[in-house]
């Protein structure tokens, strides 16, 4: 809840200041701050994001571009119980457990190219975009024992609007979601195959949901669009 | 002033976000989730199972002189009954033709053991006996029971028919001309060594499982859950195992490989108090067994019916797991501060349906000892 919190503070303390521009035949490069609400089934919370937009405007209303987009957030370790076990519950005096969840920060890597269709105005410009890339999961090397990655293909989709501050600079509102393909949960599992992982008092801890082999992140950012090079290109 | 208002937005911004990412929700070992667990393991108990032998006559088959041809019965490990009798019968060895042996002499063993002042055991014996019975009900793991009769005094069966086969049963208020569906204990002479057979505790049917004893007889074959030596001595040929974890008012307990029980009985599971001096003190009944989470069904009618399929196995006739669990909330004996405070043990038995419901009986098949760390001493 906290992290939506500030992303919502994020949006306000910057709402002042929207306007939009449109270039044709031209670069522009839109620096993104946000918060990404991963959807449950995905164990990831709600985190933060920066992102990088590259865009090539092909007209007045087609454009195309490249996108870098690095989230953080945490595991929900609730979905991630594991025990430590002390002592033998062979011998007389039995084991003793402790029931602890693991959590761990991950980072997130999104890299795509993407499309986008636009409505010039004069100031703002509504857009809707969509891109295909490939994420890259990188859990903490410490919690899990060793360093992992896990890379698979990423589909994107959203929309937003450009407001224009002067010939050179505007602001970018953004939405969108970004849906990881062949996710698995598991690998945030520090535990996973290992005895540790049984949990004998199913009924005493909250279960995860239903796991899925995609997971939906919804992202919402505030850029700053830049035209470089102040060449060409008209509304 | 546009430019000012975008580079305030553009810090505030960037330090949320900073914020956000940074923020530590991750989990430390000094940080557990909730009581802590002491776990032990279930482990078999040396077989208290119903167990025995016969002593067949000497004469084969058809006998000249039925008087003389004596039929010894010596079971251990009965349950008391609480409905119902234990009755014997003769039959063929093919079982085609029933006879339900009459008058018997009844002699009842009972051991008690209890410790002296001195810190010593002391064991007492007491007999007592009974003549002309047709049954009996009573039982208790410390009993051993010697039923003597002889073919004379069964008139169905005629002095041209064969006695093959001995078998108990457990009938109720009227007896019919055959045995009940109850049929738990047996033995053959077929399969006898000097006229002694062990008897065999299951669920007896006529066809004797072409595989051997193994535990996997085809539908109206005869099942074995443990059988005696010619000396009584019983062993199962299964080796259940499992785990007890208690954590706050919790106990669980998750255990497998078992037979499926004989027709007219279940596996239940009880906590044994223990006074200060290690000494039982009560048992609390904790209840039939179920199936695993997250079905918990009840496993009672395991015997005839299978009403768990993804752990109760038709062939073999085994159930692949079992669970209780069980809570202090719903047990005042054990509802202490800390909860579970003096319990010592947690057995599974297997018990008569025929019994008294929360009354343990005599036929432990495993046993945790729970450690001090949940007894408290």
């Amino acid at each position: 809840m906290s992290r939506i919190l500030r992303a919502l503070a994020l949006v306000a303390v910057s709402a002042s200041v929207l306007s939009a521009q449109v270039q044709t035949k031209q670069f522009a490069v839109v620096t993104r701050l946000g918060a990404v609400i991963p959807e449950r089934s995905s164990s990831l919370n709600t985190g933060a994001l920066l992102g990088l937009d590259t865009e090539y405007a092909l007209s007045k209303w087609l454009g195309i571009g490249t996108n870098i987009d690095v989230l953080r957030s945490n595991t929900h370790r609730e979905d991630f119980l594991t025990r430590l076990r002390y002592g033998n519950a062979g011998v007389g005096g039995g084991d003793s457990i402790y029931y602890q969840n693991i959590g761990q920060a991950v980072s997130t890597i999104n890299i795509g190219a993407f499309g986008t269709v636009r409505v010039p105005n004069k100031t703002l410009s509504p857009f809707i975009m969509g891109g295909v890339g490939t994420y890259t999961l990188i859990p903490n090397a410490q919690v899990n024992g060793r360093a992992k990655r896990k890379t698979d293909l990423s589909l994107t989709f959203g929309g937003g609007i450009w407001y224009k501050l002067g010939d050179r600079v505007g602001v970018q509102l953004d939405a969108r979601a970004m849906q990881m393909r062949n996710y698995d949960r598991n690998f945030f599992n520090p535990a996973l195959g290992r005895p540790e992982l049984r949990n004998p008092f199913p009924e005493d801890f909250p279960n995860p949901p239903a796991a899925k082999n995609t997971a939906l992140s919804t992202m919402f950012t505030l850029g700053f669009r830049y035209l470089p090079g102040g060449v060409g290109g008209s509304n | 002033m546009a430019s000012m208002r975008l580079i305030l937005a553009s810090t505030l911004s960037a330090a949320l976000v900073v914020t956000s990412a940074c923020e530590d929700t991750r989990s430390t070992t000094l940080e557990p989730v909730g009581a802590l667990g002491f776990g032990t393991l279930l482990v078999r108990t040396a077989t208290n199972l119903p167990r025995g032998f016969v002593n067949f006559p000497a004469s084969v088959v058809a006998s000249a002189t039925p008087a003389t041809d004596s039929v010894i019965v010596t079971l251990a490990g009965l349950d008391s009954l609480s409905i119902g009798t234990y009755t014997v019968w003769f039959a063929n060895d093919s079982a085609t033709k029933f006879a339900r042996a009459g008058a018997m002499d009844i002699r009842t063993t009972r051991v008690d053991s209890t410790i002296n002042a001195a810190g010593d055991p002391v064991i007492t014996t007491v007999v007592s006996t009974v003549t002309g019975a047709t049954g009996f009900r009573s039982g208790g793991s410390n009993k051993l029971f010697r039923l003597a009769t002889s073919r004379i005094t069964s008139a169905a069966l005629l002095a041209a028919d064969s006695l093959n086969v001995v078998l108990v049963s457990i009938e109720g208020a009227t007896v019919g001309a055959a045995p009940s569906e109850v049929r738990a204990l047996w033995a053959r002479r077929s399969q006898a060594t000097a006229n002694a057979a062990g008897v065999r505790f299951g669920t007896f049917a006529p066809r004797i499982p072409a595989a051997g004893f193994a535990g996997s007889p085809t539908a109206g074959q005869e099942f074995v859950v443990a059988s005696s030596t010619t000396a009584g001595v019983g062993s199962m040929t299964i080796v259940p195992r499992g785990r007890v974890e208690v954590r706050g008012k919790i106990l669980i307990a998750n255990d497998s490989n078992y037979f499926r029980p004989p027709v007219g009985y279940y596996y239940n599971a009880y906590a044994i108090k223990l006074d200060t001096t290690g000494r039982v003190n009560d048992t609390v009944y904790l209840g039939r067994r179920t199936s695993p989470y997250p079905s918990r069904t009840s496993l009672y009618e395991s015997d005839k019916t299978n009403p768990a399929p993804d752990v109760v196995f038709d062939t073999p006739r085994v159930i692949f797991a079992m669970a209780t669990r069980v809570s202090t909330d719903s047990l005042p004996k054990a509802n202490s501060t800390p909860a579970w405070l003096n319990f010592g043990l947690v057995v599974v038995n297997l018990e008569s349906k025929f019994a008294a419901e929360g009354k343990m009986g005599a036929n432990t098949v495993l046993q945790a000892t729970l450690p001090k760390s949940v007894r408290g001493r």
